[in-house]
Order: structure tokens, then C-alpha cells, then sequence
């Protein structure tokens, strides 16, 4: 084929580009490139020096979570649990006395895509994220953060993120939960009952199935139907009809889209279920609306720390007083009170850091392995944090009851406040 | 047996509430040829203003419930005239897509205005139910098969014995002869968007009803609409009620007993199995069961 | 009605170019005027330079912005070329992801195998698909399509050993073409990030793929597909087979989609089932529908320009509306206020694409056609 003059002409053009584009590269501005966020952050006197996320005086965290879309109902309250926290804390002084916080929220919409992105916006903004909200995100997320030696908080409570060397996880796992939850109930007038399941086939449900085969082993009690939906689905008429005979109590795990519907059918049947539901089952409008007499006789939620307005844990007397300062409008409710707990821990993550003087990436890595006991002030039982593989999450779970008329603790009351199983004590972690 | 009748009740309530969502994309498809996203928000809405008026204003239910649908006919008549009019002429796509750009917007304003906390309806409905022989009924799943019955036989009133009505259907059938008989188009197109925001609010009040509460997520049923909207016919109101009957038996029927006889489909089967139902149908009549053929033109 | 996807309305003068080619081989040349020649060198050292001057971030979105525009391009041939509106695309998109994470991460197969897999595995599915869109018309195939959302859900939930079922998978499939590794970039003693590698993969492909849809719209199937859009029976008296050009579409469009989500996979690094399927999937499909839209239909440099639109747009009004104090708005750091300013982003884009095609409902291309034509005629225009 006979080359044109526009074709080598054109090559030319195309060869000068390129040499004169790639005689520039690394041209890029002072910004970020570096990746794996290393470097600086380190001195011997002991005062953390600058490095990405701080600035000298102000340490910068993140937090992905969807607020807007439909999990905003989870993510709101979430956020500004942390939020109020760090505000607070600023006014007593900060981090180690002296350093001021300031949190950078990015909205996922609850998309792992989109929640990606927030995190490429925040890494070259943040010494680490306060809160990643959702299992499907953190798990997206985790793989550039293992890259970039990034430290989030998930605020999700599988037992997965135990182990991870990049995550702080909060509070004792689903599977603890579950457990504790039905110790309670064969405590309480369900040994040698039957326990049947209804769970979402997702990770989240896995956890709870997890728990509660654990807890068969170990209690009084025999295991009957588990019934699995889809995480879509919100019509449980069919698993709700598997469970209706033969059960006398029913573990559900389920987020309120399935929840509400499952609870207003059963309260429509009247079902002589004993339900013990995952703390994510709850919504306060299963207690103000048509279910709440059903629910009052029929539901107890396995959570955890204190009923709200509980003024003896210190740690509620805190947050009380931090709401009214800060976010008065703030109504009971368990993410926020969540959210609080979960700062809380950042805060103790980030004093570590600080003592070791190295408030960059890595630093924060090695803060982690060494921080050792976390005592949430009774909001959230005592977290033993350090290299992964000798982390110990709390074992402590609190039976809540709900009460229509008690709207100034959420409807919540409480039967046993941070119980601790046997079972729950025995559990073993996966490695 | 007993299962059996629970399931179809069930999916009969089910196919309700998807019957009410679908007229109201049918009433608009009719008058305009435009699959209306925006629906979806109408619902919510509905839901919302029936709240607003019933439990922040205090008006009774019933009244409320009434209110409620004026409001939703005139949001649909505003967002015709401020939104959709400018758009007559244009390619179906560009208005679909304006309709999502409403949809985005209502979206946002609704947990901005009321926030994301489920709220009670306070609906006298409730969690009641009847008992017949073995089976359950709810009063709330009677009244929603109650109000479609009743929408039903106002709509074949409206469009068989007025005037108006007759208007429509001329419309639907060819505008350019409406137009050449002096039937104003664009009144029509405006009472539908009206007919098609009081359908949604009642929509939304059957599916925030019966404890389900009002919430956000109600929009997610008006998606699961869709099956049922196509398979009785893009442009037939009875159609969409068929459809969501039968959409809601099958998805009932499969959730009961597809596990226990066909666990081999996987888990979640019931909600890929309204699609089925849909493909099946639509490759044996590729307008729906009542859809109006399309005349193919050279 | 229905079947009118390319509006008539408010037709433009259309201007010849200044240059008339003098042969018809000239006409059918890709680039034929001076002007396009310095398009393409300019867009050529932007390509190259970009990731030198922008940030990670930037460089991120923008790379996502490449990979939805290899996925537009491929609905536009089948929606804005032939007609065929479809709802599914996220499916398609998952399947090229789910081909990077088995392939690529599962068999380690490299870059040049796994990515034209892709490709061949969307074509087949989309062939499959294909002979619905001869029964079904306009809407009713449009909601079919979303259809397969749910049977792909279906499918990518329990079809554990291939795509790990809800925990999701990995999929940073291996980005090496020989000792060019994308991941890992080095030349003339630089090194580069892997979001800088990322933004040239991604564009790479968009350029192939972009140059590939120009030869098919501008040459025998092109035509045959414009044909059974405006009008399929006179396409079909005249011997255009609708089968084949319908059935055809399908699977080009479906093998483009195929190789976005591939590139979406190492982008991702990790997906799972709720990124395609359902709802979410809808929202995506619906994203990639109003690329071609906003960007200008039938055209591929609009579905290129919708792409960047689409995805990178949310980004820009969130860095603008970090940095600015809007009254009643809460910030992305807290305070007080009746609106987030998270929804308040979401608001601004839902205008902008109403008020954007109450304005031009021909899409961006065509305003950019009515400004050029402003300035060729100035001081005459009107």
C-alpha cells in the first residue's frame, strides 16, 4: 500500500506529541500522586508532624455514607453520631488535648461505584475514614485501601472485619448478637423450645445464621426452619406462612424494607411468635405505628449499650449532654447512638497515633496494632484492639423490649442491659 | 390448601397495589405515548400529603385521603404545565428522561421536607384483619382490592358515558382526528396528568397503609410495576389491572411454593419470575393482553 | 410516534464543509477537513498530557467517564443508530466486569485475552437477546430489557464459583499489553500511578472502540440500521434484512457494553451483584441512556461527550458546592441548615438535564453544531 503524504505527515505529528507529552510527565503539580500516602508524619520529638490529612494543628477524617437514596435512614443518624462526638471533642480541646478535628463527609448514595470515588476524593484529604457504611462498599473499597495502607471504621458489624489490619471495627458482631439474644430467650421461658430463622440471603444474614447455629450447639434449645429472602425483596407473606407453625420464636434478620411489611402482617394475624430481630431490624416506626401493641408483646431486639436517657453509663450522660449542646433536634436512635460510639474509638485510635507521633498512614497502621483496650464509657463494651490476628471484639450484647409510650428512649426499653453470655463468651473468631 | 388461599390473597393484595401504580403510567401512556418516571415520586407524594393532612393537620382519614388525591392531581397538572407542555413534539426519550430528571428531583425533596423516618399513616385500616374459615384477611388488603374495584368501574363510567371521556379514548386512538374534530389535546393530556396524580395518591395510601408506614421506599414498588403495566397493555387501564393481578399471583404463588418444589431456580426466585410471566406473554402478544396494535406503516 | 427517535423538528441549515472533497473515495474518508486532522492531534495531546496535570481524583472520574463512554457508544448503535431502546445495558456491563474477574483475576489470563473475551461473551449474550427486539416494539422492548436486570441479578447472586455469589469478587484483571503494565507505568524514568495508567487504558479503548462504531455507521451496516429505525417495513421491502441488522445490533452493542464493564472491573477492583442488578442496575442503565441523550443521539462523538457529562458532572458540582457557602445548605463538614447539600447536588443535576433538553432536546452535539455555525457566519448570523 502506497503511504499518503497526510498519513506520514501525520506520523510525524503523532511522534513529536508524544516525545514532547512525555518529555513533561511528572510535571503534575504538588498534589497526591504519591499513592501510597508514606513518606513524612514521623519525627523523633514526639509532636506528629504534617503529612496528608493534617496540617499541624487540624487532623482531617472521612466518611463515605450514603446520605441521600433510600439508606440515608441508616446513614444521617450515623453521621452525625460522629459528628456530634467530634464536636464535642473539639471543645474539650481535641485529640490528645491539642489537635482539632474535622470530619469530610462524602454522600455514596449507597453505590459501591460511586462510594469508590468518594474514597479517590477523600485519600489525598483525610489521615483516615471515621465511617465506611455498607459490607458491599467497605468490600469494594478495601482493595485500594490495602494499597494506600488506608485505616476506615466500617459501621457495619460483620465478624469478617475482625482480622482486617485496615479496619477498626466497632462493638461485638452480629454473630454476638445472635447469641446473646437467644440466651436471653432460653433464659427466659424458651429452653427446649423451637427457634426458627428468617434471613436476608445476603453476608449480613450469613453472620446471623452464623450466630445462631453456634448458639444450638450451645443452648437449650432446637433449631427448625430457616427461611431466606432475597435482599430485594420486601414481601415476606411465604417465609412469614414457613415460620407460622412450629416455631415458638423466630430470629430475624432483616433491614426495616423487609422488617416493616414481615411485622405488619404478622401483627395482622396476631402470630404467637417470640421474635428476637438483628439490631438493623428495628425502626421506630414498628412501635408508633399499627404494630406497636403487637411488637410490645412479641419483639425483642438484640443490640447493644444503654437504654437511651440512661444517665448512670457515663458514656450516655456524654452523649446526652454533647446532643443538647450540639444537635438538639437529634431524636433517639440507635445509629446515632452508633455513631457516637464509633468517633469515640477513632478518637482513642487517633490519641495513639499522636503518643507514637506519626499521625501518616503507616503510623496509623502501627497505632492500631498497638492500641490495645477500648472501653466505649458503657456505651458499647470494651474492644481489644492489636495486630489482627489477637483482636478480641466485645462480647456484650443489650435485650431491648419495645413500649409505645416511652418515645424518649425510642421506644426502647431495655431487659438486659450489656449482657454477657456464656455461649457469646466461648465464641471463637475466624482467624 | 389453606396455604394456597393465603398465597392468593396475598397476591391478589399484592396485584392491588401494582394495579393502582400501573393505571397511573397507563392514563399518561394513553394521552401521551410517554412512559412517565415521575410516576413513581407521585406515589410517594401521595403518600406524604395524605400524612401531612391526616396526622399534621388533623383532618379525618377519609377527608385526608381525599385531599390528598386533589394535591396529587395538582402536581401532575403542574408538572404538565410547567414541565412536560414545552416538550409536546419532541421524541418520546427526551420526555422520559425529563421525567426521570422530576424523579431525581422529588427524590431529594421528599426526605428534605419530611425526612427519612418511616412515619405512621394512622390509617383506620391498621393491622385488622377478618378471619374466614382458616384464612386471614386484611382489612387494609380488602380495602386496597376495594379502591381498585371502585376505580375500575369510575374509570369505564368516565370513559363510556362523558363526554370527556370519550375525548380521551378519541385521543388515544389518533390524535390528528381528535384534533380535526375540535377536541382540545391539551385539556386531555391535562386531565390525565390529574387523573394519573390522584391514581398515585391512592397508590401511595394502599401501600404506606396496614402499618407499612410512609416511607421513601414505597417508590420501589411503583419499579416492580412494570411487569404488570406491559403485560396487560401499555394503553389499556383494564389491562393494567389484570396485569397486576396476575404479576402479583405469580410472584405470591412462586414465593410459596418454588422453594420447596423448584429450589433448583436459586434463591429470590419471585422476583425474576414477574419478568417470565412478562416475556412469555409479550412473545405471544407483543402488545400485551389488551394493548392497542400498533398499525406498522411503510 | 413512538418509533420517531431522531427529531425532525427545527431542521438547520446544513452547511457543506468548506472543502468539498473532489472524489466520492474522499467522502467516505474518516477525517477529512483540516479542521478535524488538528481535532485529532489536539485530543492526542491532551490524551497524553492529561494525566501529567491533573490529580488522582480527577483522573479517576475521568477514567470512569472513558469507560461509560465505551459502553455509550455501544447503546447508541443499538438505541440512537437502529432504534431499539434498551433498559439492560447494566446487564451487559456486569458481564464484561464478571468476564475480567473470572478470566482475568480467576485464570490470570492477561489483558489481551480477557478484554476481547469480554467483548465475544457480551456479542453472544446480546445475540441471544437479540431475536426478542423482532417481536417487541419500542416501549414494550424497552421494559422487557429491564427484565433482564432482574434475571441477571438472578444469575449473578447464585452463580457463586463464577462471580462469589453477594460477597462479590475481585476483578483488577491483569492490565499488561506485553512490558506495557497500566498498573504500573514506567517511561523515561518516570513512574506512574495506577490512576494515571488507568485514565490511558480507559481513553485507549474509548479511541478503538470510538473508531471501530465510526466504520460501522459509515458504511453498508450503518445505513441498514439507520434504515430499520426510520422505517423498517420500506428497510425491509428493499432487501435490508431486519433480523440480521436488529439482531446484529444487539450483539455489537452488547460486546461495546461487555468491554466497559470490563474496564469497570479493574477500575472497580472488586464488584459485587447490587453494582448491575435490580434497582441499582436500572439507575445505571438509565445513566447510560441519558448519556446518549444529553450528548446527542445517533452520533458517537455524543455519546462520548454525554459520558464525560453524566459521570463527571455530579463530581464538578460537588467540588463547586464544597467550596462555596450556599445559605441554607448544610456543607459536606456539618452545620446548620434545611437541605444537604449531598441532596442539593442531586437537585442542581436533575435540573440541569430538564432545563438542558427543555433548551436543546438534540443533545450537546447539536449545540455545539449551532454554535459553530453562529461563528462560521458571523458577522451574518442571526
Amino acid at each position: 500500500m502506497r503511504r499518503t503524504r497526510s498519513t506520514r505527515s501525520g506520523m510525524a505529528v503523532f511522534a513529536v506529541t508524544v516525545t514532547l507529552a512525555l518529555a513533561f510527565a511528572g510535571c503534575r503539580g504538588g498534589s497526591s500522586s504519591s499513592g501510597s500516602g508514606g513518606g513524612g508524619g514521623k519525627t523523633k520529638a514526639g509532636a506528629p508532624s504534617p503529612t496528608t490529612g493534617f496540617d499541624g494543628t487540624t487532623i482531617t477524617l472521612g466518611a463515605i455514607s450514603p446520605q441521600t437514596g433510600l439508606a440515608q435512614i441508616i446513614g444521617m443518624p450515623l453521621t452525625n453520631g460522629n459528628r456530634v462526638f467530634f464536636q464535642g471533642l473539639n471543645a474539650r480541646g481535641g485529640i490528645a488535648g491539642k489537635y482539632k478535628v474535622n470530619l469530610e463527609v462524602r454522600d455514596s448514595q449507597y453505590n459501591s461505584n460511586i462510594a469508590q470515588q468518594n474514597y479517590s476524593d477523600l485519600r489525598d484529604k483525610v489521615v483516615m475514614l471515621a465511617q465506611l457504611l455498607g459490607t458491599d462498599i467497605t468490600n469494594a473499597v478495601l482493595t485500594p485501601m490495602r494499597q494506600d495502607n488506608m485505616v476506615a471504621s466500617p459501621a457495619s458489624l460483620d465478624a469478617e472485619w475482625v482480622r482486617n489490619p485496615n479496619l477498626l471495627p466497632v462493638a461485638a458482631p452480629y454473630q454476638i448478637q445472635a447469641i446473646n439474644g437467644l440466651s436471653y430467650y432460653v433464659d427466659h421461658g424458651g429452653a427446649g423450645k423451637t427457634v426458627c430463622m428468617i434471613r436476608e440471603d445476603s453476608l449480613y444474614g450469613a453472620a446471623g445464621e452464623a450466630g445462631v447455629r453456634y448458639a444450638q450447639q450451645h443452648l437449650n434449645f432446637k433449631l427448625g426452619t430457616i427461611a431466606k429472602f432475597g435482599t430485594a425483596e420486601t414481601d415476606l407473606t411465604a417465609q412469614l406462612q414457613q415460620v407460622s407453625s412450629g416455631c415458638d420464636a423466630v430470629f430475624l434478620v432483616a433491614l426495616p424494607t423487609a422488617s416493616i411489611p414481615l411485622f405488619s402482617k404478622a401483627a395482622s394475624q396476631n402470630a404467637n411468635i417470640r421474635w428476637i430481630g438483628q439490631a438493623p431490624t428495628w425502626v421506630s416506626l414498628l412501635a408508633s405505628g399499627a404494630t406497636g401493641a403487637y411488637m410490645q408483646q412479641h419483639y425483642w431486639l438484640a443490640s447493644q449499650g444503654p437504654e437511651w436517657g440512661d444517665t448512670s453509663v457515663p458514656g450516655m450522660k456524654q452523649m446526652l449532654d454533647d446532643i443538647a449542646k450540639y444537635s438538639p433536634s437529634q431524636k433517639p436512635d440507635i445509629y446515632f447512638s452508633f455513631g457516637y460510639v464509633q468517633a469515640f474509638t477513632v478518637s482513642k485510635l487517633l490519641e495513639k497515633a499522636v503518643a507514637l507521633g506519626d499521625l501518616s498512614r503507616p503510623g496509623i497502621m502501627k497505632a492500631l496494632d498497638q492500641l490495645g483496650d477500648v472501653d466505649t464509657m458503657g456505651l458499647a463494651g470494651i474492644y481489644h484492639y492489636g495486630p489482627p490476628a489477637s483482636r478480641v471484639p466485645p462480647r456484650v450484647s443489650t435485650i431491648f423490649a419495645v413500649d409505645p409510650a416511652a418515645a424518649t428512649t425510642g421506644y426502647l426499653k431495655s431487659l438486659a442491659t450489656n449482657m454477657e453470655s456464656d455461649a457469646a463468651r466461648t465464641f471463637p473468631f475466624p482467624k | 390448601m389453606t396455604k394456597f388461599l393465603e398465597l392468593c390473597v396475598q397476591g391478589i393484595a399484592t396485584g392491588a397495589q401494582y394495579a393502582l401504580v400501573a393505571l397511573g403510567f397507563v392514563i399518561i401512556y394513553r394521552a401521551t405515548g410517554v412512559i412517565n418516571f415521575a410516576q413513581a415520586g407521585f406515589v410517594v407524594l401521595g403518600a406524604y400529603l395524605a400524612y401531612d393532612f391526616h396526622i399534621t393537620l388533623g383532618v379525618p382519614f377519609y377527608p385526608a385521603l381525599a385531599l390528598a388525591m386533589l394535591a396529587g392531581a395538582l402536581i401532575g397538572v403542574i408538572v404538565e404545565a410547567t414541565v412536560l407542555r414545552r416538550l409536546v413534539g419532541q421524541p418520546p426519550f427526551v420526555v422520559i428522561m425529563i421525567t426521570i430528571g422530576v424523579l431525581t428531583i422529588i427524590e431529594q425533596i421528599v426526605p428534605t421536607i419530611w425526612g427519612a423516618n418511616p412515619l405512621p399513616l394512622g390509617d383506620p385500616w391498621g393491622v385488622k384483619s377478618k378471619k374466614v374459615g382458616d384464612i386471614v384477611l386484611r382489612v387494609s388488603d380488602l380495602w386496597t382490592i376495594g379502591i381498585v374495584f371502585g376505580v375500575v368501574v369510575l374509570f369505564f363510567l368516565f370513559f363510556r358515558y362523558t363526554k370527556f371521556g370519550v375525548a380521551m379514548r378519541a385521543t388515544a386512538v389518533d390524535l390528528e382526528a381528535a384534533l380535526a374534530q375540535g377536541i382540545s389535546v391539551r385539556g386531555v393530556v391535562a386531565v390525565s396528568w390529574a387523573i394519573a396524580g390522584m391514581v398515585a395518591a391512592l397508590a401511595g395510601v394502599t401501600l404506606a397503609g396496614g402499618g407499612a408506614g410512609v416511607r421513601p421506599d414505597i417508590e420501589l414498588v411503583a419499579f416492580a410495576a412494570f411487569p404488570a403495566i406491559i403485560l396487560g397493555g401499555l394503553d389499556s387501564p383494564g389491562g393494567a389491572v389484570v396485569g397486576g393481578l396476575i404479576i402479583g399471583l405469580a410472584q405470591s404463588l412462586t414465593a410459596g411454593y418454588q422453594p420447596e418444589y423448584a429450589s433448583w431456580l436459586g434463591q429470590g426466585f419471585n422476583l425474576v419470575m414477574p419478568y417470565f410471566v412478562m416475556i412469555i406473554v409479550l412473545m405471544v402478544r407483543p402488545y400485551g393482553l389488551f394493548g392497542q396494535r400498533q398499525v406498522r406503516r411503510a | 410516534m413512538a418509533a420517531q427517535l431522531v427529531p425532525t423538528r427545527r431542521v438547520r441549515r446544513v452547511r457543506a464543509p468548506r472543502t468539498l472533497p473532489r472524489r466520492p473515495a474522499d467522502r467516505l474518508k474518516l477525517f477529512r477537513t483540516p479542521t478535524q486532522k488538528l481535532t485529532i492531534v489536539v485530543l492526542l495531546v491532551v490524551y497524553i498530557m492529561l494525566p501529567n496535570l491533573l490529580t488522582d481524583f480527577w483522573l479517576d472520574v475521568l477514567a470512569r467517564c472513558g469507560l461509560a463512554a465505551v459502553g455509550a457508544i455501544g447503546l447508541n448503535l443499538l438505541t440512537g443508530y437502529t432504534g431499539q431502546i434498551s433498559l439492560g445495558h447494566a446487564f451487559f456491563i456486569g458481564c464484561g466486569a464478571y468476564v475480567a474477574g473470572y478470566f482475568g483475576v480467576q485464570q490470570n489470563l492477561p489483558l489481551a485475552a480477557w478484554l476481547p473475551l469480554a467483548a465475544v461473551i457480551g456479542a453472544v449474550i446480546g445475540a441471544v437477546i437479540g431475536p426478542f427486539a423482532l417481536r417487541l416494539r419500542g416501549d414494550y422492548l424497552a421494559i422487557v430489557t429491564v427484565g433482564l436486570l432482574y434475571v441477571g441479578a438472578h444469575i449473578f447472586t447464585n452463580w457463586t464459583s463464577v462471580t462469589g455469589g453477594h460477597a462479590g469478587t475481585a476483578t483488577a484483571a491483569p492490565v499488561a499489553i506485553g512490558p506495557i503494565d497500566f498498573n504500573h507505568l514506567h517511561a523515561f524514568g518516570q513512574i506512574y500511578t495506577r490512576r494515571q495508567g488507568m485514565f490511558w487504558l480507559c481513553w485507549g479503548v474509548v479511541a478503538i472502540v470510538a473508531l471501530i462504531a465510526t466504520n460501522i455507521v459509515r458504511s453498508r451496516p450503518g445505513r441498514a440500521m439507520q434504515a430499520v429505525r426510520d422505517q423498517d417495513v420500506a428497510a425491509e421491502v428493499v432487501g435490508v434484512s431486519l433480523t440480521r441488522y436488529k439482531i446484529g445490533a444487539f450483539a455489537v452493542s452488547s460486546a461495546f457494553a461487555a468491554v466497559a464493564g470490563g474496564l469497570f472491573g479493574v477500575v472497580q477492583q472488586f464488584v459485587n451483584p447490587t453494582d448491575f442488578g435490580g434497582a441499582p442496575g436500572l439507575v445505571l442503565s438509565i445513566s447510560y441512556v441519558a448519556m446518549i441523550i444529553i450528548g446527542g443521539i445517533a452520533t458517537i462523538r455524543g455519546a462520548v461527550i454525554g459520558a464525560v457529562l453524566v459521570v463527571g458532572l455530579p463530581q464538578v458540582i460537588q467540588h463547586f458546592s464544597e467550596q462555596t457557602h450556599i445559605p441554607f445548605v448544610k456543607s459536606t463538614t456539618g452545620g446548620s441548615g434545611v437541605l444537604s447539600v449531598f441532596a442539593l447536588n442531586q437537585i442542581i443535576f436533575g435540573l440541569l438535564i430538564i432545563v438542558f433538553l427543555l433548551f436543546e432536546s438534540r443533545g450537546l452535539v447539536a449545540l455545539f453544531e449551532r454554535a459553530r455555525g453562529y461563528f462560521r457566519s458571523w458577522p451574518f448570523s442571526r
